[in-house]
């Protein structure tokens, strides 16, 4: 599986996270290219369905990054955020999803060098997992 | 127990009539035998000579509370007779706005445990029974405490299973899903004006079958009921596959107990779930300040 490359989607939020984005690729740190990322003005604002439907369609990994508990531009969002994916993670593994493939991290504007590495070591811990079960065992086609 | 069961019968008959010769009573919601005589349905009382329909026995499952919603703005007093578990989900509907109290007649009925038609024992989903505290009722049969039963539930135990045991628990049961939404249309919880399954745009889930579609479905379904589920099962009784519906919820609810000490929905004035939060919340998954 070594040449495995996962499709892992990253939610970012429009405060600290995005802006820790930015300040990793303006700060030239290297990065896997395997992350899709998507602004959302709030990491509250990423719906469960959301991850599951990612999960579900065939994407190996989502990543959910909000500013840190506390630091929350809307004050309150990312706290919302965290009840909520430890309710979601566990659901996942229940239902036979890996406990890693879904991950809910906080990298503020600053750290730069944080998200490039909450980054690397994302996709280096789903590629040594490999391909999501969901989209190895898709069947096409046959139902009737 | 025949005895006593046809006696509150009898009480839940002529409570539901006097009530509705009330001039602003609408309807009572209760139970009726199907015409096999095999199950109960849920019954509608409209006039007072329709009450010798009703029937208090232990086949009673479905749960009166789950129509009330659907008769939100309508005009006159509703009255609805539940058990302890459909109290649970009236106190739910109360607390979320789709009924208002004040329209409401609620005839309480202390319940010894249903039983499951097909095993002829007590249904596993009394064995977490538990009655509301301090639920306001306009009458009730007898005390509304939870009733001393010991019900073996059988039940996979999924936590001690392996991920690809679990895998494979799953698949086997959702290959037998036909996606009929009977486990979304039986659930009281279920009230959305739209569904998220029924949207068109965005289209969120389609009706091809595969494994992947319906793993969206159940993980869907199952959370949006996350803190909300009174764990009645009823869910796993409409599937007309059996598949094992209840298992999810039910993991939701032992989740939520074990890391955000969550009593269970509708038994207290505790706040929603996922409504609220605690800046204690655990973070045992996440980076954290690493």
């Amino acid at each position: 599986m070594s040449d495995f490359e996962p499709k892992i989607l990253v939610f970012a939020c429009n405060w600290c996270s995005y802006a820790g984005a930015d300040m990793a690729g303006v700060s030239r740190y290297q990065m896997p290219p395997n992350c899709r990322v998507i602004r959302v003005m709030c990491s509250a604002r990423v719906r469960p369905e959301q991850v599951i439907s990612a999960l579900t369609q065939g994407l190996d990994a989502v990543l959910v990054l909000g500013c840190h508990p506390g630091d929350c531009h809307y004050t309150e969002g990312n706290y919302i955020t965290r009840r909520r994916g430890i309710m979601l993670k566990n659901l996942l593994e229940t239902m036979g999803f890996e406990k890693s493939r879904f991950q809910v991290n906080w990298v503020s504007a600053a750290e730069g060098a944080r998200f490039a590495q909450v980054v690397r070591e994302f996709v280096e811990e789903i590629k040594a997992l490999g391909p999501s079960h969901v989209s190895t065992e898709k069947d096409t086609g046959t139902h009737a | 127990m025949r005895d006593q069961l046809k006696g509150m019968q009898t009480r839940l008959r002529e409570i539901a009539a006097a009530f509705l010769e009330r001039p602003d009573a609408l309807c009572f919601i209760g139970w009726e035998m199907t015409p096999d005589e095999k199950e109960t349905r849920p019954f509608f009382a409209r006039k007072p000579r329709q009450v010798k329909r009703l029937v208090w026995n232990e086949m009673c499952h479905p749960n009166p509370a789950s129509y009330l919603p659907g008769l939100r703005g309508s005009e006159g007093m509703i009255g609805v007779a539940v058990k302890g578990c459909d109290a649970r989900a009236l106190r739910e509907l109360i607390r979320a706005n789709q009924i208002e109290r004040k329209n409401l007649f609620v005839l309480g009925i202390p319940c010894a445990g249903l039983v499951d038609p097909n095993t002829g024992a007590i249904a596993s989903r009394c064995s977490e029974c538990q009655y509301p505290v301090d639920l306001d009722y306009d009458e009730t049969l007898g005390p509304m405490e939870t009733p001393d039963l010991t019900v073996e539930r059988s039940a996979p135990d999924l936590d001690a299973m392996s991920l690809q045991q679990r895998r494979a628990f799953w698949k086997q049961e959702l290959d037998k899903c036909i996606r009929c939404d009977a486990c979304r249309k039986i659930c009281y919880g279920c009230y959305c004006p739209e569904c998220i399954f029924e949207m068109s745009d965005p289209k969120w889930a389609t009706n091809r079958g595969d494994l992947a579609d319906k793993i969206f479905y159940h993980a869907v379904r199952a959370y949006h009921l996350a803190g909300r589920c009174v764990g009645c099962d009823e869910c796993a009784r409409a599937c007309p596959m059996g598949v094992r519906l209840d298992l999810l919820n039910r993991s939701l609810r032992d989740h939520a107990k074990e890391m955000f000490s969550f009593d269970g929905a509708g038994i207290t004035d505790e706040k929603p779930l996922l409504r609220t939060f605690s800046t204690e919340d655990p973070d045992p998954f996440f980076g954290g300040d690493k």
